[in-house]
């Protein structure tokens, strides 16, 4: 994730644009506010990815105190931008484990969908022993069990399976 | 008002919000103790139990959870060097030093002490300033809650540290996401692309669990291990008493501390991490064991635990009269007092006074309970510190993912709450303060509604009356005085 924080503020830039152009089909009430927050988004996500794009312009402003060139560029004195890229992947992984977590939901329900994603999770990520990796999720089945379905009375999605 | 007091006392004092509080201040103390673990993520993890529960029931269980958070973040930094929180980083200089004496249980019991005098004077401070900021509220209407909420904004942006343009994005983006759903006056559907759920807007909890607690996962996911691999020191359970005895024998310490910290959570955006350094700071001043310092000292551990603790009410005050957050976890709080339909502003000091009295009334309770719990519980407490990451984190992900889900009983929202993941961790990763964003969709909604009520009543020029002309100077005084004061020095040196 070298360019990670361009690509945020590319999107940012783009979201805002995206923001501004819907805005102006609203008639004039509902669309005076997002249009006076949207106008200023564009203004400081251009700035932003400017900055990104050519870090010498933060540069110029260092003699403007407080909006000096770390200010702009977001770094403070003596912090140490992280940017190791095996570190970014081993914390990324996580959204990978949320998108199973999220596919089981999808097809197995709330109930079922978690308790196997907890399963998968310390069997094949932490290669975890039988009684670990069945206790932990038998547990979850019993709590979310007893906790939403019984004493709060939720309904939890059932999933495609057993949608019926 | 005395009538509204004894209300809002009786609303709190019942078996049950006893309870939830004391669920809350487990939690709290949980995820406080457990470095990498926030006082949001906590937040997170319990906002989805308050849908459906009675106000002073969900106020019970989350300022419980709130307040504890502080005191749970000393019991790492004393027993193995680690703040848990920011907010304990000072509790680490001397409360380390004490417990590697052998003196583990002083310490804890210093800091449970002086956090609950410290959360009692915040108590206190809130109480004695509702009649004040009733006459202060008279005096406003609609064009000066609408430049407030921004002068709240700016502060936070600023005071928040970091770059400035990263923080007024996060902010933007924020208010961005506060318009999507039905316009307040014209009912007509803005960013919804037909999508149904969204005409009620963003939901919150979706958003808190993404922005909060997924990024922390992460981050504690890729370090693996066990949080603390420090050996535990043994229970020590007769130096309580000394400690207490310790903390009120120090009282002047104490109360300046206690007032700083107030003072500090007044501000919005300075936070519990300034108040505990700028505490200890003091205490390094006034004490009389300054040579002490970095040793052990008694000072040391109490004046930042004190003032961590008393912030909480000053935090509350703006939150409660103006509807600014002093911090990320009064903004998370806000949205939720929001959804369960006590809008901050007039009527919090008006109409639902009762309920402003019992938040206060949960802050003083809590901030006992939690010396309380944390005293008895502090030994077991500590050994989560040792749960291994892999327990940890499916655990928190479901917690989470079923969390989202629950507001609304929409599926929609689980996608939700990963996608604000991935943004709060990008966020996190690239220097983006996230708690603007989070004030932005809270104030949103509130400061739109101002603006057209402004509109109409004054017309365009709304922003010219003599307090909000006073209030423009202050945000620009925020936001561009440091430049302009370093400038002149520049220049007359």
């Amino acid at each position: 994730m070298k360019y990670g924080g361009k690509l945020l503020n590319i999107f940012l830039f783009i979201v805002s644009v995206g923001y501004v152009l819907i805005g102006l089909n609203f008639s004039r009430t509902p669309r005076t506010f997002p249009l006076l927050v949207g106008f200023p988004m564009i203004v400081l996500t251009g700035l932003q990815t400017l900055i990104d794009f050519f870090p010498n312009i933060s540069k110029k402003y260092s003699d403007l105190g407080t909006f000096d060139a770390e200010m702009i560029s977001g770094r403070t004195k003596g912090q140490k931008t992280e940017n190791n890229p095996d570190q970014y992947q081993k914390e990324l992984e996580i959204f990978l484990w949320l998108a199973v977590a999220v596919a089981l939901i999808l097809l197995l329900g709330i109930l079922f969908g978690l308790p196997l994603f907890i399963f998968i999770y310390l069997k094949y990520r932490y290669v975890q022993g039988w009684k670990v990796s069945l206790s932990l999720p038998l547990g979850a089945l019993a709590a979310m069990y007893i906790i939403f379905t019984k004493v709060l009375t939720i309904s939890l999605y059932k999933g495609i399976f057993f949608r019926g | 008002m005395i009538d509204a007091a004894f209300d809002g006392l009786l609303m709190i004092i019942s078996m049950k919000n006893m309870l939830f509080m004391t669920m809350g201040i487990l939690v709290g103390i949980v995820f406080g103790a457990i470095p990498g673990l926030s006082g949001q993520t906590a937040l997170a993890v319990l906002i989805p139990f308050v849908i459906g529960m009675d106000p002073a029931t969900a106020m019970s269980l989350l300022l419980g959870a709130h307040v504890a958070v502080e005191y749970g973040g000393s019991i790492s930094a004393i027993l193995i060097n680690t703040p848990g929180t920011g907010q304990a980083i000072a509790t680490c200089w001397d409360g380390y030093p004490m417990a590697k004496k052998g003196e583990a249980a002083r310490a804890l019991s210093i800091a449970a002490t002086s956090s609950a005098v410290g959360g009692l004077f915040g108590f206190v401070v809130l109480v004695a300033s509702i009649p004040i900021m009733r006459i202060l509220l008279m005096a406003l209407s609609s064009p000066e809650y609408f430049i407030m909420a921004f002068v709240g904004l700016a502060f936070i942006v600023v005071l928040g540290g970091g770059s400035l343009i990263k923080a007024l994005i996060a902010g933007g983006l924020g208010l961005m996401l506060s318009f999507v759903g039905l316009d307040p006056i014209t009912s007509i559907p803005r960013y919804t692309f037909g999508q149904l759920v969204l005409w009620d807007g963003i939901p919150l909890i979706p958003v808190v669990v993404g922005l909060f607690a997924f990024p922390e996962l992460a981050i504690l996911m890729a370090r693996g291990g066990s949080i603390s691999e420090v050996e535990l020191g043994k229970s020590q359970g007769r130096l309580i008493w000394q400690g207490i005895k310790d903390t009120f024998k120090h009282w002047w310490v104490l109360l300046q501390c206690s007032a700083l910290g107030t003072l500090i959570g007044i501000v919005p955006g300075l936070g519990g991490t300034v108040s505990n350094l700028a505490a200890y700071g003091l205490a390094a001043k006034t004490s009389k064991e300054k040579d002490m310092f970095g040793k052990g000292a008694v000072d040391g551990i109490l004046a930042p635990e004190s003032a961590n603790n008393s912030k909480e009410g000053g935090a509350l005050i703006p939150t409660v009269a103006f509807g600014i957050p002093g911090s990320a976890g009064m903004a998370i709080l806000l949205g939720v007092f929001v959804m369960l339909g006590l809008v901050p502003g007039p009527d919090m000091l008006t109409t639902k006074l009762n309920y402003t009295f019992a938040l206060a009334s949960v802050l003083a309770i809590s901030n006992v309970l939690t010396t309380l719990v944390g005293l008895v519980f502090c030994g077991p407490i500590a050994r989560l510190t040792f749960l291994p990451v892999y327990i940890l984190v499916p655990m928190i992900t479901t917690v989470c993912l079923v969390g989202s889900y629950i507001d609304g009983n929409e599926i929609e929202n689980v996608f939700l709450a990963v996608g604000f993941g991935f943004l709060g961790y990008m966020m996190k990763r690239n220097g983006y303060s996230r708690a603007p964003l989070i004030i932005g969709i809270v104030l949103g909604t509130i400061v739109e509604r101002y603006l057209h009520m402004s509109i109409k009543l004054y017309g365009w020029l709304f922003f010219l009356r003599p307090i909000c002309v006073v209030m423009i100077v202050i945000i620009f005084a925020t936001i561009a005085g440091p430049a302009f004061m370093k400038k002149f020095k520049k220049v007359s040196s």
